[in-house]
């Protein structure tokens, strides 16, 4: 900017050489030039004068020495009257004088010719006299003297009239130089004077010039630092009003509501732009009036003020644009995407509003599970396409159908609930059937048709009483049973009396399905330990449920409900694919640190997951997938297994081929025969806890246990001990030959976490 | 005396006080005087001294010499040529350079020196500044003596383009004695 201002104004304007500004200074340096030659003329006119001074006689200094040797002569004459000189010394002194009088001088005259004509009269009077000196006699001195004295006072007289010469020569030679050096410096001080005269013109012009061209830089700064100071205050007022619509904006993303950012919005504009009159009016998610006024007496360009008036504008966008935003996720929550209807969530609210609506208000609370039969077979046939179509259908038909004061939602899949305040039963279940009879309807679809029919479960609270977290149960057990009869079309209302005691059982179903699903169940280890010496040989797998709230759960309170559930054999998989992964990940890695051999895993396998004929391969399958030696595997059964005949027998078999090994877990808790027991396709007994119970004062338990082992040794089969809880029974199976134990004396059973610690610490 | 003779001498004395002294001069020899001059404003013309007559006596302290002018003669000498600035003509000089002058009594060019003329006219300076610029006492002018109304019967001459050459003032002609100044 400056260099701009520099090129438009001060290049141009502060300062510009003129015409006249070279000429009068042209005039000055050539006046000085003049004035420089002339005194160098001058002064070599001086020098010369001083050199002729010196070099040739100034015509009155020659005028002296004529008087000087004049005088001379005539000192001369006086001594030789008086006899105190020769007549030879007078005439020296007249050769001195004439050598004196042809001296030319610097007018160009000699001597002589300088001097007064009756000097030169009076000398040449005298000159025959002095010629005739030398042949005076001395007595005649005198009387020639005397009588010659006329001639002699003429010459002293005119000799010294020479100064009379001598004073008009010098005035008028001191007039001369005089007057030469006037007029030299006369000369010079004309130039001089003309030179400080223009000199001191062009100093003021250039003078006068500059300070013209200051001033008027100067009023192009003012002027320039009050549009600066101008601009400053609009980047002031623009910056402000961006900084605190930002505040705005990110007080809105932190979820100030939209009454409060408009709040604070006012309170900005007011604070920045007093007066604006902003008129803000909305309709839903829609800016329907936006009005702000511009104060004249403010002087906001309208530039900034559409600025500020567009940054209004934008925040108040954007808040509405957060709240369209947050009504469409609350939408989204609380609704299915797909058939529009409210979804569990919404529904769980619901039937939390309608039930204290029955208990305030009175009446029953209804609530109806609609589910499509054998929506899965449809799927499988039609496509799940189609399948979207029939639930958006049954969505748009619940709807139709519903009346004011009920609610519907879609739970899952094809699962649909209906809830409503109604005077009574009666008129619940009326409604339920009614909108079962609405549903099963054929629903067309782009390529077919298809027969819906719909079961429903359902559940009526008491009159006036009803409770938010039991009714859905019911309603989803009443569900339950009428999906569980496999019967299209079924209908079936919850009745306590009829349906209280299964309640219990179908929760526990649910929750073992829940806990199996979300990896509820952990499998912990047990250590297996070889009595002497006393190491650690393996691990045996045992199932606990870490059930949210409640904390671990023996197997004995839960095995028997995921066998009723059918689930045994999930589970089963479920614990064989965490003790094959601990082994890999945990248990094979400790052993080898503690410099111990690998351990072995025992898993034990529930009947029903033999009774399935590859679950041999399966097992074999997941051993290999887990890269576990099939000789570090060793499965427990029960006798309960055995019961299974030949086709056990042959899964066992093929599994004790690949040297995996086969241990009959809880011996002595059933009735087999041991004999039969031993023959069976067999390689470890594990002698059950309750053998070992008393076993320290009963000496003919001892005995007992002792043939026992005896008999398996017999049949080559490794015996282990359950339940050793002292070294005093470790020490009794020791003495009858009993080569492996577990129990609390060794450890208890351990999450996976725990194993490292446990090997490291088991000899110290 | 009478009151104009004493008059006479109380200006000269006076005039003197401006650089010149007034001594008396040796009674001349008689000599023949003609009334023929080749200077025309010389009267008549006065003979010059003898050859054998002591024209020139230089002293240094007890050291003194006199020169007549066969004396000069049998010297070393040298011719110099030049536009005489009295006269304003060309004329040529022989005479014995100053410089031996000054070393036959030992005077050396830092020692001030007196130039005294036969009117007694004086020119005082250091003997350096008169051998530098190579001053001679001529004896000679144009091959003849120098006449006693011409500067005679000797007389310093400088060389042209020397320092002294324009310095008049130490031109001293009918140069009778140097010595030592007071």
């Amino acid at each position: 900017m400056f260099d701009k201002f520099r090129t438009e104004y001060l290049d141009k304007n502060l300062f510009r050489v003129r015409v006249g500004h070279v000429l009068l200074a042209a005039i000055t340096v050539a006046m000085l030039v003049g004035l420089s030659v002339w005194s160098w003329v001058s002064m070599q006119a001086h020098e010369n004068e001083k050199h002729q001074i010196f070099s040739q006689e100034s015509d009155s200094a020659a005028m002296t020495f004529v008087q000087r040797e004049s005088f001379s002569v005539l000192l001369k004459i006086e001594q030789w009257a008086d006899n105190q000189a020769s007549g030879r010394e007078v005439q020296i002194a007249r050769a001195l004088l004439g050598q004196r009088l042809s001296v030319q001088a610097r007018s160009g005259l000699h001597t002589f010719e300088i001097t007064s004509e009756a000097y030169q009269n009076s000398l040449a009077n005298l000159d025959p006299l002095l010629v005739r000196i030398p042949e005076i006699a001395p007595a005649d001195r005198m009387p020639e003297r005397i009588q010659a004295e006329p001639i002699i006072a003429e010459f002293s007289r005119q000799t010294r009239d020479l100064s009379d010469t001598f004073q008009e020569l010098t005035r008028a030679q001191t007039q001369a130089a005089t007057e030469e050096r006037a007029n030299a410096e006369l000369v010079q001080s004309v130039l001089l004077l003309l030179i400080m005269l223009v000199g001191g013109v062009l100093a003021a012009w250039v003078t006068f010039d500059i300070t013209r061209g200051f001033r008027r830089a100067s009023e192009l700064i003012q002027h320039r630092q009050k549009n600066l100071d101008t601009a400053h205050q609009r980047l002031l007022l623009v910056q402000s009003m961006d900084e605190r619509s930002r505040e705005i904006i990110n007080e809105i993303h932190s979820g100030l509501d939209t009454g409060r950012a408009i709040k604070h919005l006012r309170h900005v504009l007011n604070s920045l732009l007093p007066g604006n009159n902003l008129l803000v009016e909305t309709e839903g998610a829609e800016l329907t009036k936006f009005e702000m006024q511009n104060p004249a007496e403010l002087g906001i360009s309208p530039r900034d003020f559409e600025f500020m008036k567009a940054r209004a504008k934008e925040i108040l966008t954007l808040v509405l644009m957060r709240d369209q935003q947050q009504e469409d996720v609350d939408y989204a929550l609380r609704h299915d995407n797909l058939t529009g209807l409210a979804n569990r969530a919404a529904y769980s609210a619901m039937v939390d509003t309608k039930a204290n609506e029955v208990n305030q208000i009175g009446g029953v609370l209804g609530i109806f599970y609609l589910d499509i039969d054998r929506f899965g077979d449809l799927n499988s046939s039609l496509g799940y396409q189609m399948g979207d179509q029939v639930l958006v259908n049954m969505g748009y038909r619940i709807s139709d159908a519903l009346r004011t004061n009920e609610f519907a939602a879609r739970l899952s899949s094809d699962e649909f609930a209906v809830l409503g305040v109604y005077k009574n039963e009666n008129e619940a279940r009326s409604r339920a059937l009614a909108m079962q009879n609405i549903l099963n309807a054929d629903v067309e679809l782009d390529s077919a048709v298809a027969s819906i029919t719909v079961s429903v479960g359902c559940a009526v609270s008491a009159a006036a009483h009803a409770d938010a977290n039991e009714l859905p149960r019911c309603a989803a057990l009443a569900m339950h049973l009428a999906k569980r009869s496999e019967q299209r079309s079924n209908f079936v209302t919850y009745n306590s009396d009829d349906h209280a005691h299964l309640m219990t059982t179908w929760q526990d179903e649910i929750a073992v399905r829940n806990a199996l699903a979300t990896g509820e169940f952990k499998v912990y280890f047990q250590p297996i330990v070889l009595l002497d010496p006393r190491v650690p040989v393996g691990f045996e797998a045992l199932l606990r449920w870490d059930r949210p709230g409640i904390g671990i759960v023996a197997p004995g309170d839960f095995l028997p409900i995921v066998n009723s559930a059918g689930l045994a054999s999930a589970v089963g998989a479920d614990v064989i694919s965490q003790s094959l992964e601990a082994w890999t990940e945990v248990l094979q890695p400790a052993y080898n640190q503690a410099g111990l051999s690998d351990p072995y895993i025992s898993i034990n396998v529930e009947a029903v997951q033999l009774e399935d004929k590859g679950f041999a391969d399966y097992l074999l399958a997941e051993i290999l997938h887990a890269k576990v030696p099939t000789h570090h595997v060793q499965i427990e059964i029960t006798e309960n297994a055995l019961v299974g005949g030949e086709a056990v027998f042959e899964q066992l078999e093929r599994l004790r081929n690949t040297g995996l090994r086969v241990a009959l877990d809880d011996f002595g808790t059933g009735y087999s025969n041991l004999g039969q027991t031993l023959n069976l396709p067999l390689d470890v007994l594990k002698i059950d806890k309750s053998f070992l119970e008393g076993l320290v004062d009963d000496s003919r338990k001892l005995r007992m246990l002792d043939d026992v082992t005896k008999m398996a040794k017999g049949q080559d089969l490794r015996v282990t001990a359950e339940g050793i809880e002292s070294e005093q029974v470790a020490n009794l199976i020791q003495s009858i030959n009993i080569e492996y134990g577990q129990g609390y004396l060794f450890g208890k059973a351990m999450p996976r976490n725990d194993v490292h610690n446990w090997v490291r610490n088991f000899n110290k | 005396m009478n009151t104009a003779t004493k008059a006479l001498m109380g200006l000269v004395v006076a005039l003197s006080l401006a650089g010149c002294t007034v001594v008396n001069a040796a009674p001349a020899p008689a000599t023949s005087s003609s009334a023929e001059t080749e200077n025309p404003y010389g009267g008549f013309a006065v003979a010059n001294p003898a050859a054998d007559e002591v024209i020139l006596t230089v002293t240094n302290g007890d050291k003194t010499i006199d020169f007549s002018t066969m004396d000069l003669k049998k010297l070393e000498t040298t011719e110099v040529t030049i536009d005489e600035p009295f006269v304003n003509k060309k004329q040529t000089f022989v005479g014995v350079p100053m410089s031996v002058l000054f070393d036959s009594v030992g005077i050396k060019s830092t020692d001030k020196v007196s130039t005294l003329a036969l009117n007694d006219y004086k020119y005082d300076d250091l003997a350096g500044k008169f051998t530098e610029s190579k001053g001679i006492i001529a004896f000679l002018r144009d091959g003849t003596e120098i006449p006693m109304d011409q500067g005679g019967p000797i007389r310093i001459v400088f060389p042209s383009a020397t320092p002294y050459f324009d310095y008049l003032d130490a031109w001293n002609w009918s140069i009778r004695s140097i010595s030592i100044a007071e």
